[in-house]
């Protein structure tokens, strides 16, 4: 194969998932300049190992790359250090439910009244772990197989992120949403406050 | 089941990623249990809120320009090196390419992006086969829409639809309903596209309608390609000698995830 087939076969695999690669990259830079960066590079990257590319789901090959190139070339931010934690804590102690805690109105399924504001905020606030998982599921509407692929984890592990993910930022908007008035940031703090202390026990806890 | 086995159950349910055991014993537990119920409406919800309101953030067409133009083929075409994708040390990537010593190689790389653009331009401009396909498309939706009577058979059943179009065509379209993964079929017409008679199927995306002709073809197989034409978003490729051709007023990104779960769904 020449250079210039190798170069169109990849554009034909590749290409079509540039929208996909473009927003994982956003939601998990949280920044544009990040995101295009990242995005060249794991093209750059996808093209030389495309090779070892055998078929199959280019999608989440492709978007494999786009996480791993973040992960180990641009998440160099204080709060880096909480990644990988230890999945240990996703099955540690039992899951806030639904329909726990102090909301006793009926009016429970408050979520589609959210604004996008809101929404975006919340989910941008969630810790990587969670918020890389709800946005393969969710925005790209993938398999847990490819996502497990993509994020490097167990089937097991992509089912409990995604539930203790979904039950925080349920969480979350409900904080929002109970206290309108209060700045973005703060209702998600507690959460991953407490969140950032289970994963550093967890560190401690295999060191 | 118990509620709490069910609680770990319910997030893989609303994902339709439980196995069928596991689902209908957690169904059976779903008809007695209002709160379990409950818990999945709320799981079921916030997912329509992120698809409704987190944004997808599509790749900026000056990204789309740097993604090609950083291709080794560009390089190639701009430099007369050889192209080396192995030789560029992981991370600096594009940033390297600024340093004072290469501002020469990144000339020629903005020379053989201008080239690309104009190249695209110089395409998009010739009437293609497939771009004239594509118009044809374009008005055999519209037209259908304009009738009032966009499809002959009205069925949200792919075995309803399947059989349909037995005898009026001269071969068998594969029928897939999305309805669980957002996009239900709701019907099929007979049309006559590149001067021939196709088969069309009418799938929903909210309320847009997403028509899908299809028919056989001699090509392989290749991956999807999207253009727009007057507004409307079409994407066409080719898989199990089939080549397809879907047309929608909706967003671009909506019809790329139907183009995608349908060719997960057929595969």
């Amino acid at each position: 194969m020449t250079d210039g087939e190798r170069s169109r076969r990849f554009e034909e695999v590749a290409l079509p998932h540039l929208d996909a690669a473009y927003n994982l990259a956003r939601w998990l830079s949280g920044s544009a300049s990040e995101a295009d960066d990242v995005v060249q590079e794991s093209f750059l990257r996808a093209f030389r190992f495309f090779d070892g590319f055998r078929g199959g789901n280019a999608r989440a090959w492709l978007l494999a790359i786009v996480r791993n190139t973040w992960y180990s070339e641009w998440n160099r931010r204080p709060d880096a250090a909480l990644v990988p934690f230890d999945d240990a804590m996703d099955d540690a102690g039992p899951l806030a439910g639904w329909n726990d805690g102090a909301r006793s109105d009926p009016e429970t399924l408050a979520m589609q009244r959210q604004d996008a504001e809101q929404v975006h905020r919340a989910l941008a606030d969630l810790p990587v772990p969670y918020r890389e998982v709800l946005v393969l599921r969710e925005l790209e509407d993938m398999s847990y197989g490819d996502i497990a692929a993509v994020a490097g984890i167990p089937v097991g592990t992509v089912m409990s992120r995604l539930s203790r993910g979904r039950r925080l930022l349920a969480a979350a908007l409900r904080d929002r949403q109970q206290r309108p008035g209060i700045a973005s940031g703060t209702a998600t703090g507690a959460a991953q406050g407490a969140d950032i202390g289970a994963a550093r026990a967890g560190r401690r806890g295999s060191e | 089941m118990d509620c709490d086995e069910a609680r770990d159950l319910l997030d893989a349910y609303a994902d339709n990623a439980l196995g069928l055991g596991e689902a209908a014993r957690l169904n059976h537990h779903l008809q007695d249990c209002a709160t379990c119920r409950a818990e999945l409406d709320a799981i079921r919800d916030l997912g329509h809120a992120l698809r409704a309101q987190a944004p997808y953030h599509r790749a900026p067409d000056a990204l789309r320009r740097r993604v090609l133009a950083g291709l080794p083929q560009g390089a190639a075409a701009a430099s007369p090196r050889p192209a080396q994708p192995g030789g560029r040390t992981v991370g600096r990537g594009v940033r390297a390419w600024a340093s004072p010593a290469n501002v020469a190689n990144l000339a020629m790389g903005m020379i053989a992006a201008c080239a690309l653009v104009l190249a695209a331009v110089l395409w998009l401009q010739r009437p293609t086969a497939q771009g004239l396909l594509a118009q044809q498309i374009v008005a055999s939706h519209v037209r259908a829409l304009l009738s009032g009577h966009p499809i002959d058979v009205i069925s949200t059943d792919e075995h309803t639809v399947k059989p349909w179009f037995n005898g009026r065509l001269d071969y068998a379209p594969p029928v897939v309903d999305l309805a669980s993964l957002g996009f239900p079929l709701v019907g099929g017409r007979v049309d006559y596209v590149g001067a021939r008679r196709v088969a069309v199927l009418t799938y929903h995306a909210g309320g847009h309608p997403i028509d899908l002709y299809l028919f056989p073809t001699t090509g392989g197989t290749a991956a999807p390609q999207t253009r727009s034409n007057d507004g409307y978003s079409l994407a066409t490729w080719t898989a199990g000698g089939m080549r397809y051709w879907a047309i929608t007023d909706a967003q671009a990104a909506v019809l790329q995830r139907f183009v995608q779960d349908l060719r997960s769904a057929s595969s």
